[in-house]
This record gives structure tokens, sequence and C-alpha cells, in this order.
């Protein structure tokens, strides 16, 4: 077997890798990188994709968190605007007192002090504005205040204009009040006189603001019409306009009119922001014509820190996937290098079954033909005896009935032709069955196998046709070179004998008969011959001469099967046997080849 | 085959061409032959070549007036040197004796000797009797059924 079950037993018995081995591990090396390549490739995309996944998961969650901000936000601007009805009806409510009190000043100053401790602080002040935009009357926790000129207030110029209730932007008042003015007209027999207003505080406006949770989870900002803020927790900031310092409100955009507008959540940041980023989600609503703007802020830390934490745990889990394919790969090479004897001695051990398989369907082929080719021996064979068995039968019973009638004709001459004739069928029957009998002990009682000189037996076989052969006066030539072969003497001294008898007997009338016994090198084959320079025989027949009981020419003694028998003997030993001849009349040469020895030890 | 221009090669209707290589079987033949129809003739050879070599008029037989075409030819199946189906193949593929019936007369009992008789286009197929009196028999229906019944060209 080649080197790999060589290498293979070696480093399993536990000896140190032999120096050829190293191009192995070259191989092996050479091949690591490839692999390495692909672990990494395969843990980095493991790594983006989960990269990637929690930034969906994170953003989607987000997302989630800037509704629920909006909600918030949603909710505050409703409770801010259910405040500013419920004091546009409590000025209303003053309005009729103030009309039944037909705008009398004193009066006037009576109800509004009234109307202030019933609000009980929820205002910072209450005043009459008349139809001229003049502050006739005002009242706040200090006492009236004089009367002054309100027509340059936006909201009291639209007031005055539209005649309906107005909410200001977030304004100072003169007493120093920062927050909103709510205005509510008022008429006396269907003519406009003004109307009453009240002064709300941005704190109070930040008490409206109900946020669930308290403030501990964020705070809520609400901006005016003119982008102000009307809140903040951190009063400082109140009145600033909400760009004045622009942060991103989404991901690296910053904060515009228009996402504010659009009511669009995200985060921010920013020193109205308390300088962290938030979450935010905005809310609005109109009242009075007069739209305003709720941002509900959430810190983001505080916000993102579930969504974080699971964020750091898909990390740790990305980091562990890597490491465990990492390790599993490292363990792998380990294994595969160590371990890789063991897997050249399956492969190959694998190699050898298959072989192994192939040889024995090679085999099993072999055998198949060889069976049929017994098969087609047996049938012919069969075939043969019947038809040759048969014809003696012929004879005897023929001339049986033929003697009956000679002698009832008294034909002597005939009687004694028929006697004979059934001899000679009866003793040829006999020969056949002696011979039939022989045949069938070859391959039956073999004797054992055992070198021997050829030479010896080609000795032999001329010592006893010696008389036959000084008879023709053939001469004999025998190589001094024949092989010592491993097999069955007997057998095969019975083949040199048929050979060199069927050498004489068809020499025909050869005037210097010859027979030579020798040997030749046919590649790697070596081949015994027997030649002779008789009457040879026509290459057509080559094949049946050595069928049984087959004769080419009929009128030559003998039964047809010296050379069947020659030829079992020889194919009983595992080689071939043919005639060589250059046709009628030139002699003819048998060739066997001499077994190969590696046979008789299988 | 003659020479061109000598006459074509007569046909002998009395002629039975008999290749049987066992001379004790074709003795019998001749025996019967002789009991039943005396006017018969009969050639005998030994083998299948030499059976081609007189119906093609070559080798030993090229003298048409001595060797004539046989009225027909009793084959026997197992020949030396081309065996009786090998001649039946020959002769029947040969357009110049194919028309000479071809009959075989074998110990065989072989159906597939049989078959292999008809599908190369044997005339006839007989078996040889061991029986003595089936034997006379039957050869005494062969000759009459082929010579006083069975009409052959030439």
């Amino acid at each position: 077997m080649p080197d790999p079950a060589d290498t293979a037993t070696e480093i399993r018995d536990g000896e140190p890798p032999p120096a050829a081995d190293r191009n192995g591990e070259r191989n092996r090396s050479r091949k690591l990188v490839p692999a390495v390549v692909l672990t990494l490739v395969v843990v980095l995309s493991i790594v983006i994709v989960t990269i990637l996944y929690s930034r969906h998961a994170n953003r989607e969650m987000f997302k989630l968190y800037q509704h629920e901000q909006c909600l918030v936000a949603f909710h505050q601007a409703g409770a801010f605007r259910q405040e500013v009805e419920r004091l546009v009806a409590e000025l209303d409510g003053l309005n009729r007192l103030l009309q039944a009190d037909g705008l009398a000043p004193t009066a006037v100053d009576a109800r509004l002090a009234a109307f202030l401790s019933q609000q009980q602080g929820s205002i910072a002040g209450v005043g009459y504005m008349d139809a001229e935009g003049i502050l006739r009357h005002y009242r706040n926790a200090t006492g009236p205040l004089p009367p002054a000129d309100l027509r340059f207030l936006p909201y009291a110029k639209r007031a005055l204009s539209t005649r309906e209730t107005a909410v200001s932007d977030t304004m100072t008042t003169a007493d120093g009040v920062t927050g909103i003015t709510i205005q509510v007209p008022l008429r006396l027999d269907g003519a406009f006189q003004g109307g009453t207003l009240v002064t709300v505080p941005a704190e109070i406006v930040g008490r409206w603001l109900l946020r669930p949770g308290g403030d501990q989870h964020g705070f809520t900002l609400v901006v005016d019409p003119a982008d102000i803020l009307l809140y903040h927790p951190d009063s400082q900031f109140i009145s600033e306009s909400i760009y004045a310092s622009p942060k991103p409100l989404f991901d690296g955009e910053p904060l515009t009119p228009n996402h504010l507008r659009e009511g669009r959540a995200g985060t921010v940041e920013g020193r109205q922001f308390r300088t962290r980023a938030q979450v935010a989600g905005i809310g609005t609503t109109t009242v009075y014509g007069s739209r305003f703007l709720f941002v509900s802020c959430a810190p983001y830390e505080v916000i993102a820190a579930p969504v974080l934490r699971s964020s750091r745990y898909t990390s740790i889990l990305t980091g562990l996937t890597f490491l465990v394919t990492a390790l599993g790969f490292v363990y792998a090479f380990y294994v595969f290098n160590l371990d890789k004897s063991a897997w050249v001695q399956q492969s190959t051990e694998l190699r050898q079954d298959i072989r192994r398989h192939e040889d024995s369907e090679e085999c099993h082929q072999a055998l198949i033909g060889q069976l049929e080719m017994k098969n087609a021996e047996l049938e012919r064979f069969a075939y043969t005896v019947s038809h040759d068995l048969k014809s003696p039968l012929i004879t005897i019973r023929g001339f049986l009935g033929m003697l009956e009638r000679d002698i009832a004709d008294g034909n002597e001459q005939r009687i004694k032709s028929d006697m004979s004739r059934i001899a000679n069928a009866t003793e040829n029957m006999q020969r056949l069955l002696d011979e039939l009998l022989e045949l069938s002990r070859v391959g039956r009682l073999d004797n054992p196998l055992e070198d021997f000189d050829l030479g010896e037996i080609a000795k032999e076989v001329i010592e006893l046709l010696d008389g036959r052969m000084q008879d023709r006066h053939v001469e004999v030539i025998v190589s001094p070179d024949l092989p010592v072969i491993h097999g069955d003497r007997p057998r095969f001294r019975e083949v040199m004998q048929n050979l060199v008898e069927n050498a004489l007997k068809f020499m025909g009338d050869q005037e210097s008969p010859e027979v030579e016994i020798g040997v030749r090198q046919d590649g790697h084959e070596t081949v015994v011959f027997v030649k002779d320079n008789g009457i040879g025989l026509d290459m057509e027949y080559a094949d049946r001469i050595f069928h049984l009981f087959e004769q080419l020419d009929p009128t030559f003694e003998g039964t047809g099967m010296g050379l069947a028998m020659v030829k079992r003997i020889i194919e009983h030993a595992g080689s071939r046997i043919w005639v060589e001849s250059e046709g009628p009349g030139t002699g003819s040469t048998f060739c066997y080849v001499v077994p190969p020895r590696a046979k008789d030890g299988a | 085959m003659g020479s061109l221009g000598s006459p074509p090669r007569p046909t002998n209707p009395r002629l039975v061409l008999l290749v049987e290589d066992n001379p004790d079987h074709a003795e019998l033949v001749k025996r019967a032959m002789d009991d039943h129809s005396p006017i018969i003739e009969l050639c005998h050879v030994t083998d299948g070549a030499l059976a081609l070599d007189y119906l093609r008029g070559r080798g030993r037989f090229t003298d048409n007036a001595r060797f004539p075409f046989p009225r027909l030819t009793l084959l026997d199946l197992r020949l030396p040197k081309v065996d009786g189906i090998e001649v039946l193949q020959s002769v029947k593929s040969d357009p110049l004796i194919q028309h000479i019936p071809v009959v075989m007369l074998t110990t065989s009992t072989s159906d597939s000797d049989m078959m292999r008789a008809y599908h190369n286009h044997v005339n006839s197929y007989l078996k040889k009797p061991s029986d003595f009196v089936e034997f006379h028999h039957m050869m005494e229906s062969f000759l009459h059924y082929w010579f006083s019944w069975n009409r052959s060209p030439g």
C-alpha cells in the first residue's frame, strides 16, 4: 500500500512524525489559511448581523418610547386646554355679573377682587379692558393696579379686532408676571365693551400639566405659538425661544419648527433639555386660535435603560457566539491536526474497502466467466459423451441385426465382418469409458503439488516411447533449459507423453521426423513447447483439436481424448495451451505456459 | 468447377452423397440402401471439408463427369474439421449448390441441434434409430420418399 497508510500507522503508534511528514504539515498549514479566513468571515458576518439586528430592535423600541412620550404630550395638551376653557367659563360668569352691574367702575373693582379671591392663587391677576384697549381695572394679589394701555399687545389687538376670546403668547405683565393672558369679550346691550382678562403665571401652567409618574422620569415643555417657551421646569428658560440652541431632535437632524409643527417625535439634546439626550414626544392643542406645543421629554438613559441592557446582553451574546465559534474552529483544527492520522487511516481503510469491493466484484465477474465457460464445457462434454457413446451402440445393434440376416443367408464373409465390427465397437466403447473416467479424474484426484524438473519428465517420456521412435527413426531434441515446475508431477508427465505421442502420431510420411521439446520466453511468461515437423494442421481447426472426441482425421487411431485431456490438465493448473502451425505439411507446435508459482500458493 | 466453356455440371439422379465419419455407420447405411434400392449409388466422404469440396467440385472432385451433383446429401451432424451444421450453412448459402436437398442423419437427440438445422434450411432431419429393424424401416421410407415421390431440380 502507498505512503498514507504507512504514515498513519507510524503516527498511531505514537512515534514522532518522520521527516517525510513535514511536507504534509506544510500542506496542512496551507489548508489552515483559507480555513482561518473562512472562520473570520463566518464570525464577522454573525457579528454584523447581530449588530444590525440589535440596532433595528433598538430603533423599534425607541419608536415605542417616542409614541409613549407623544401620548403624554397630548394628554397634557388636553389638560392645558381644559384649564384654559375652565378659566374662559369663569370669565364668562364674571362678564355676566359685570353686565348686570352695567359696568359701574366701583362694582367692577369689587367683582374683580371677589373673582381673584375666588380663584385662590390659580391666577396672577384679573382685569377689565375697555373697547379701546385700555386696561381700566386690574387687580392682583397686592391690590388694584393703575389703568394701562394694552392696545399694542398682540392678543389685545386680536381680541379688539375679532371681538372673540383670545389667549396671549408668553408675556410678562406690567406687574412682572410671566405667563399668558386669557381675555373674554364683554358685551353690554349688544355693544362690544372690551372684555375681562386673567393672567396665568407660567408656574401655574406648569401645574396644569399632569404627568404620570411625576417629574421623575421626565418633564414637559410648553411652547407658545411664537415658539417661545411658555413653561419650562427650570424657570430660567421660560420666555426663551425653543430654538435658542438648535439641537438634533432626530438622530443627527436639528430641531426645526417643522418638526414641532409636524408633531414628530425623536431624541433631543441641548441646554433646555438639561444637556442630556431626551426622548421627546410632541402634542399640540389650539385654544381660541392659539396653537400650543407640548414637548414631553424623558431622559434617553432612563428610557433606554432596558433596551440598552438587552443590547448589552446581545453584545455579550454576540461576543460569546464569536468566542464559541472561534473556539470550535480552533478545536476543530486542533483535532484535525492531531487526528489527521486517524482521518487518513480511515479514508485509507475506506479506499481499501472500496478497492477490495471492486476486486471482489472483478473476482465475481471472473468467476462468473469461468463458471459460464465450465458450464459450456460441461454441456459440450455431455453432448459429446452422449453422441459418442451412442455411436458404437448404433453400430453394435445395427450389425447384430445384420448378423442375424447374414447367418440366415449363410454369408460367412459378412458374418465375420459384422462380428469384427461389433467387437471393435465394444472395444471402442470400453476405451471411451476408460478415458472418460480418466478425464473426470483430472481435478478430482489430484496429486500433491511439488517442484519437479521438466527435463527429467521429458527423459522419462522419451524412454517410454523409445521403441516407437526407433521404428520411425524420429530424432528428439530436448532443450537443456527446461524449467522446474511447481505442480502435479504425474499430470504434467501425462501432458508431456500425450504431446509427444501426438507428434509421433501425426508425423505423416516425413522422411526425417523430428520432435523438439523446448522452452521460450514470451514476455513475462515461460512457454514450454513440443514441436514436430509432421503433417501440421489448418489453423482454422486449432481450437477444435482440443475438443473431446474430436479428430480432424478419423482415419487415425485413437478416440480424440488425448488433447482434450492435456487441455484439461493444463487449465486445471491455471494455465493455458494452444497449437501453432503454418498450415498442413509444415508441422505443428503445441505450447503451454508454465503455470505461475503464485497461483499455487493462492 | 469446370473451366469456362465446359458443359454445366450434371446431376446424377440416383446419387446420394453420404457424409459420415463413422465407417460402421456408413456401412449400415450402405447395406440398407443396397437392400431397398440397389440402383442407388452412394458416394461416401468422411468429413465436412470433403463434403463441401465434393459439392463445390473442388480439391479431389474437379472432374464433373466423375463427380456429378448428387440427388441429395445425407449429412451427419458431428463431423471432423467442419461439422454438419457448418456444412449445411455453407451449402444453403451457396447459390450454386443450395438447391441440393440436405437431409440430416444424426444420433443427436438434442432439440437445439434440430432447431439449428432447421434454422439453416435443412430439408429433412432424421434421427438414427438404434434399433436395427427401425433403422431399416426408416431407410426404406426415406429412400421411397426421396426417390419415388419427391421432385427435385436437375
